[in-house]
């Protein structure tokens, strides 16, 4: 009688059949074993790339893709200082008009072809010739930009300007690109470390361009537009995010890391002050005791402890402790409320009932920096000052300031590299609409030292006059420095390689890569 | 039927006319400048100028409106000073995602709405009614900016179920479809139970119930056949509202149609996309109006359409 096994009975196949079948469903299925890792990179922006010519490129966003996509003369590292990009080494004065500059032979764009003298000319000179590109008033005072030869370029400006080379941040484009009208951003071919694969509405999916310098250990990085605070949070949580750079509230920050072990949070100074501004035209706050008394009543540091959880610096003046043109001179900021009321007392503006006078103070309708004002009116309200807060959308804002129907208001210089920034901040040739200087603030002293310190080329000279142009406006006080505000990104835990910028740039994804 | 939809496209005109006179006034009189969005702070006045010349903005508010008619009477939106494309494209970008938004969350109302309403009826006056018209009353009462979050931080944060947002495969439409229908679905399902508690009431009903008709056909088969009119009439209508009202779903969830553009066009003062899109929202509108009234009377024979 032939013996009937199980195995016989039902067709089942043997027993070394089974294993085989085992193994291969464990190695489909990834059972408990190593995961390989990831290789593509999820970074949420909180809006929109406006373009993706680096000639148009003037929002944050839009400098933060040709910054990965693109590479450019120069360049900026962590804390901000210009460094070398696609050049060999920093650009020489040959003159104090005449700047030149030697390309680097290694760099090529995303289709293989190298990165010639030619392409940076065409690149500079469609930005002189045709005003149409935002950038092209950054070189309003370039006469001629020339290819000589085995890489090497000229710069001839009209006028002497030292900080010019701070400009020369524009992505380079190939020759042909530069005449082509309305660029296709997956056909760009940028010298960059990635490449653009796809633009769709909300997502825009970079990939590595192998024929980069060094070229990226990340194979994509996928960019999703996410609006909303609180959609950024809930993807980061989920998972579907890698980083996020700022776009958290502090209050969440909080929270974070103490739910997400699979997150952290890393921070660090940047380029960022936050001011209170004066209109000098107002016959209230035009009067320099008050703005002494105010700067000595606003305690930056409870206002930092509290609303920015301790994530930021008191500011003495916009540039940061770490700009090299940074005045040791400057005095400490000081909290002396009983100073400030003594001063207002002095120049007469005594209480009336609960208060000296009432201002306003103007401010967007940023969450944070409602807060901040609120804070700064109950500690004006400690020496008798009634301040009245308006938070308005941004294009109200800027126009009321800019027009003059503001008293006090509230922003933030972001992202300045050069100290030529107290110049367009500051000078008087630049009230509204030709600059910056939306406090109509003048000092004819203050002009000339800024025409001298852009016109000097020498670091130390250049140092002496700025120290003395920081003296001059921490005493006139056309602005109350607040704070520098640290920049700060949660990230995927397993992301190593990335570090922030001072300026926000996601440089640091070149050389990231996910453990 | 003919010279009715005849003269009620007609009629569209004057009030898209109307709609689009309003809507230029007030965005041409809101603070900001897209030329200084577009060439950004440390453009010099004189590029500005000529920008603004280029792009017709130089020219005054009735000239602007006028230009702009002409242009959209030929079909032509405008070029979105923006993103360097014409609105007509941006918008045939992004419908079909506030379209198919729209229905699905008109599905999930109308899953929702119809077996509860018609349950309520049933049991009218039972725990069942109270529970389902409780649901009714906070349904409408819940807003979208609140339901949203909290949809998202329980099935994709905590249960990790469903995505967090984007739109992508079926799983993305159903957090916010439920965000959009549920309070459709509150509404829709308060108007089931009482066009199904009147028309319970009716001879021909208690005809079925003598004939021996199972009370799953005179319920289904019979009575709400017959309330369901009321129902077309406001999902049609509804429809329209879920079209054009998705701006806060839209941003919760970065879904990319219409809403989101409008936005956009608002907060860069890009003046044709915003143009653009609010005469499509009232063409739309209108549109979907007249198509719930002939859908209405081809439903209700007895329904005879009056010029």
């Amino acid at each position: 009688m032939r013996h009937i096994t199980f195995q016989y009975a039902f067709r089942l196949p043997s027993p070394n059949a089974f294993l085989a079948l085992a193994s291969c469903l464990l190695s489909v299925l990834g059972g408990p074993g190593y995961a390989a890792p990831k290789t593509t990179l999820n970074v949420a922006f909180e809006d929109n790339v406006r373009s993706f010519d680096p000639r148009q490129s003037v929002d944050a966003n839009s400098q933060y893709i040709e910054d990965l996509v693109h590479c450019s003369l120069m360049n900026f590292d962590p804390d901000g200082k210009p460094i070398p990009g696609a050049l060999e080494q920093e650009p020489t004065w040959a003159s104090p008009k005449i700047l030149t500059m030697q390309l680097r032979k290694d760099l090529k764009f995303s289709d293989g072809t190298a990165v010639r003298g030619e392409d940076v000319v065409a690149t500079y000179m469609s930005l002189i010739k045709d005003r149409k590109f935002s950038r092209s008033s950054a070189f309003d005072g370039v006469e001629q930009v020339e290819s000589l030869g085995d890489g090497r370029l000229r710069f001839t400006l009209k006028k002497v300007d030292s900080s010019f080379p701070t400009n020369l941040v524009v992505g380079i484009l190939k020759e042909s690109e530069t005449k082509a009208v309305g660029l296709d951003p997956v056909q760009l071919k940028g010298c960059g470390t990635f490449k653009i694969k796809s633009v769709a509405i909300n997502e825009i999916t970079l990939e590595r361009n192998p024929y980069a310098v060094k070229p990226a250990k990340l194979s994509a990085i996928t960019i999703k537009i996410v609006r909303n605070e609180k959609t950024r949070y809930a993807k980061l949580r989920a998972g579907e995010i890698d980083i996020v750079q700022n776009g958290i509230s502090r209050d969440t920050l909080r929270t974070l890391e103490r739910r997400n072990p699979d997150l952290k949070i890393i921070k660090r100074p940047s380029l960022k002050t936050t001011y209170i501004g004066f209109n000098m035209k107002d016959p209230l706050v035009s009067n320099p005791a008050i703005r002494d008394a105010i700067s000595l009543a606003i305690n930056r540091q409870e206002i930092i402890d509290i609303i920015l959880n301790g994530m930021a610096i008191p500011a003495r003046t916009i540039l940061p402790p770490t700009s090299p043109f940074f005045s040791e001179k400057l005095s400490k900021e000081t909290y002396n409320p009983a100073e400030a009321q003594a001063i207002l007392d002095k120049a007469g503006l005594k209480k009336n009932g609960d208060f000296r006078f009432e201002v306003s103070l103007k401010t967007t309708t940023d969450v944070t920096r409602i807060s901040v004002a609120k804070a700064v009116a109950s500690q004006l309200k400690r020496i008798g000052i009634k301040v009245v807060v308006e938070a308005m959308e941004w294009g109200r804002f800027k126009l009321d300031i800019e027009q003059g129907r503001v008293q006090l208001w509230t922003l933030t210089w972001v992202g300045f590299k050069d100290p030529d920034i107290y110049r367009y901040a500051f000078a008087t040739e630049n009230f509204p609409p030709n600059g910056a200087n939306r406090g109509w603030y003048s000092n004819k002293t203050l002009d000339a030292l800024l025409e001298q310190g852009r016109e000097k080329n020498d670091f130390s000279e250049r140092k002496k006059i700025y120290d003395q142009i920081q003296e001059i406006v921490e005493r006139d006080k056309p602005y109350i420095f607040l704070w520098h505000e640290e920049t700060f990104a949660v990230i995927n835990k397993d992301l190593a390689g990335f570090e922030l910028y001072a300026d926000g740039r996601y440089s640091a994804l070149q050389h990231s890569y996910f453990q | 039927m003919l010279s009715f939809i005849i003269k009620r496209i007609t009629s569209l005109i004057p009030v898209c006319l109307g709609v689009l006179l309003i809507v230029v006034g007030m965005i041409h009189f809101v603070p900001g400048d897209p030329v200084d969005i577009i060439l950004g702070d440390f453009a010099s006045l004189e590029d500005k100028q000529a920008l603004r010349h280029e792009l017709g903005l130089d020219q005054t508010v009735v000239k602007q409106t006028l230009t702009y008619i002409a242009h959209a009477a030929k079909g032509d939106l405008g070029h979105s000073l923006i993103y360097q494309k014409s609105v007509n494209e941006l918008i045939m970008e992004r419908l079909p995602a506030t379209v198919r938004l729209a229905l699905a969350s008109l599905i999930v109302a109308l899953l929702i709405s119809i077996p509860l309403g018609i349950i309520a009826s049933v049991n009218a006056g039972s725990k069942l009614d109270f529970a389902a018209m409780s649901f009714a009353v906070s349904g409408v009462a819940i807003p979208t900016f609140w339901l949203g979050p909290i949809l998202i931080l329980l099935f994709s944060v905590q249960l990790g179920w469903l995505p967090v947002s984007e739109m992508g495969d079926w799983r993305s439409f159903i957090l916010p479809a439920l965000t959009m229908g549920t309070p459709l679905a509150a509404a829709l399902s308060r108007i089931t139970r009482n066009s199904m508690l009147d028309t319970l009431k009716e001879d021909f009903v208690r005809t079925a119930r003598a004939k021996g008709c199972s009370e799953s056909r005179v319920i289904l088969g019979h009575t709400f056949r017959n309330a369901s009119l009321p129902l077309v009439t406001i999902v049609g209508l509804q429809f329209g509202v879920l079209m054009t009202g998705a701006i806060i779903t839209e941003k919760v969830f970065d879904w990319p149609g219409l809403g989101s553009l409008l936005v956009e066009g608002i907060n860069t003062r890009d003046y044709p996309v915003v143009q653009g899109c609010v005469l499509f929202f009232s063409g739309s509108y209108l549109l979907v109006n007249l198509l719930t009234d002939i859908a209405y009377s081809l439903v209700d024979p007895r329904i005879r359409l009056s010029t």
